[in-house]
C-alpha cells in the first residue's frame, strides 16, 4: 500500500487500519535503522516501541508538508538520539568511554553476525558523534535520498553532504588504522 | 577481504558486502512485531486491518454495554447457583441450626401476624383458636361440664379459682 493510500485511509476516518498499514510496512525498516544506531536489541526494541506510541499519538497531527516515512523516520531518529544522548551521559558520570563499551558491546554481541571487516566498520560507526552517525547510517546502508535525509534531521542538503564526508572520512581512517 | 593482501587503501563504497546488515534479530522477534506494537496502541490485529466498515450504532452500542451485560450474567449465575444449592440442600427459610426460627414459629402460633400472613388468612377458614369474637352458649357449657365433671369436682374448681 502506497503512503498517499495510508494517509487517505487515516482522512477517511480508519485511524486504527491506517495505523496497522504503518506499522506493516514501516516497522521492520525502523527496527533496522534503530538497531544500527544503538546496536543492542532490546535497547533497540524499547526504542521503536516508544516511536510507533509517539506516531500513533502524533498521527492526528501529522500534515502532508512531509513524507510519511520522512516522518517516521524522523520520530525514529530523534528517539535514538535522546536515547545515545542520556547513554553517553550515564558512561561520563560513570568515567567510561562510550565509544568503547559500544565496541565491545558489539564484539560479545550474540547477535552480531558479521566478519571481521564488518565488526570493523560499526567500531569505527561507534566512534562518530551521534548526528554524523545518524546521517552515515541513512545514507551508506539504507541509501536514502540526501533530500529525504535533510527532511528527517531538518539539516539542509550542504550541511548534510559535508556532515557525511566528514563520517565517511573518519571511518576510512578507523579502517586504515586497523590494517584495512 | 583480508588484511594481508591490502596494497592500497581500502575503499568502503567498493564493497557491496560491507554494505549488507551485521546483525540479526532475535528467532520470531521479526514475525511478532507487527502484533505487539499494535497491541501497545490498543489495537486488535485483524480487526482493524481487515474490516472496511466501521462498526454500526448499535454494534457500537453493545460494545459499551458488553462489560455491565457480562457483569450482571455473572451476578445472574452466582444468585442461580445459590439459590439453587439451597433448594437441593432443603436449608432454604430455615435458621442454620436446622430449626425453624423463633419468628416464624411466633407467627406460626398466630402470636405476630404480618399483612401478608392476614391478607393469606382472609379466604382461609379460622381455627377457633383464632377467632376472638367466638359466643358461648351458656346452655352447652353447662351441659358439657355436668358430663365431664361431678358436682364435687365442679364446687372445689370453683372454690380453687375464689
Amino acid at each position: 500500500m502506497e503512503d498517499s493510500d495510508i494517509i487517505a485511509l487515516y482522512k477517511s476516518g480508519q485511524a486504527e487500519r491506517a495505523f496497522t498499514f504503518i506499522v506493516r510496512k514501516y516497522s521492520e525498516r525502523l527496527y533496522w535503522h534503530i538497531r544500527q544506531l544503538v546496536a543492542d536489541h532490546d535497547d533497540a526494541d524499547d526504542i521503536l516501541q516508544e516511536t510507533f506510541i509517539k506516531v500513533w499519538n502524533a498521527l492526528p497531527a501529522f500534515r502532508e508538508d512531509s513524507k510519511l516515512y520522512t516522518w517516521l523516520y524522523r520520530i525514529a531518529t530523534n528517539e535514538s538520539l535522546t536515547f545515545l544522548k542520556r547513554r553517553k551521559l550515564r558512561a561520563t558520570f560513570t568515567l567510561r568511554d562510550p565509544d568503547m563499551d559500544m565496541a565491545s558491546f558489539i564484539e560479545s554481541d550474540p547477535l552480531f553476525d558479521g566478519d571481521e571487516l564488518q565488526l570493523s566498520l560499526q567500531k569505527a560507526i561507534a566512534t562518530l558523534p551521534p548526528k554524523q552517525k545518524s546521517v552515515f547510517v541513512m545514507r551508506y546502508f539504507h541509501e536514502i535520498k540526501y533530500e529525504d535525509i535533510s527532511e528527517i534531521m531538518g539539516i539542509s542538503v550542504g550541511a548534510l553532504k559535508a556532515s557525511y564526508h566528514h563520517a565517511f572520512n573518519k571511518v576510512q581512517e578507523y579502517l586504515k588504522k586497523e590494517g584495512y | 577481504m583480508s588484511k594481508s593482501y591490502m596494497n592500497e587503501q581500502y575503499d568502503i563504497t567498493d564493497d557491496p558486502h560491507l554494505k549488507s546488515n551485521p546483525f540479526k534479530a532475535p528467532e520470531g522477534y521479526l514475525e511478532s512485531l507487527e502484533e505487539r506494537i499494535l497491541s501497545l496502541a490498543g489495537i486488535v490485529q485483524g480487526e482493524a486491518a481487515e474490516e472496511v466498515v466501521t462498526p454500526s450504532g448499535s454494534r457500537r452500542r453493545f460494545g459499551i454495554l458488553k462489560p455491565a451485560l457480562l457483569l450482571a450474567c455473572t451476578f445472574g449465575v452466582i444468585f442461580g447457583m445459590g439459590y439453587g444449592v439451597l433448594r437441593l440442600t432443603g436449608t432454604l427459610g430455615k435458621s442454620p441450626n436446622g430449626e425453624d426460627s423463633h419468628y416464624a414459629k411466633m407467627v406460626e402460633k398466630g402470636l405476630i401476624k404480618t399483612k401478608f400472613i392476614n391478607w393469606i388468612e382472609e379466604d382461609l377458614e379460622y381455627d377457633d383458636f383464632y377467632e376472638e369474637d367466638q359466643d358461648f352458649d351458656e346452655e352447652e357449657v353447662v351441659s358439657w361440664l355436668a358430663t365431664q365433671y361431678s358436682s364435687m369436682e365442679l364446687a372445689q374448681l370453683y372454690y380453687d379459682e375464689k
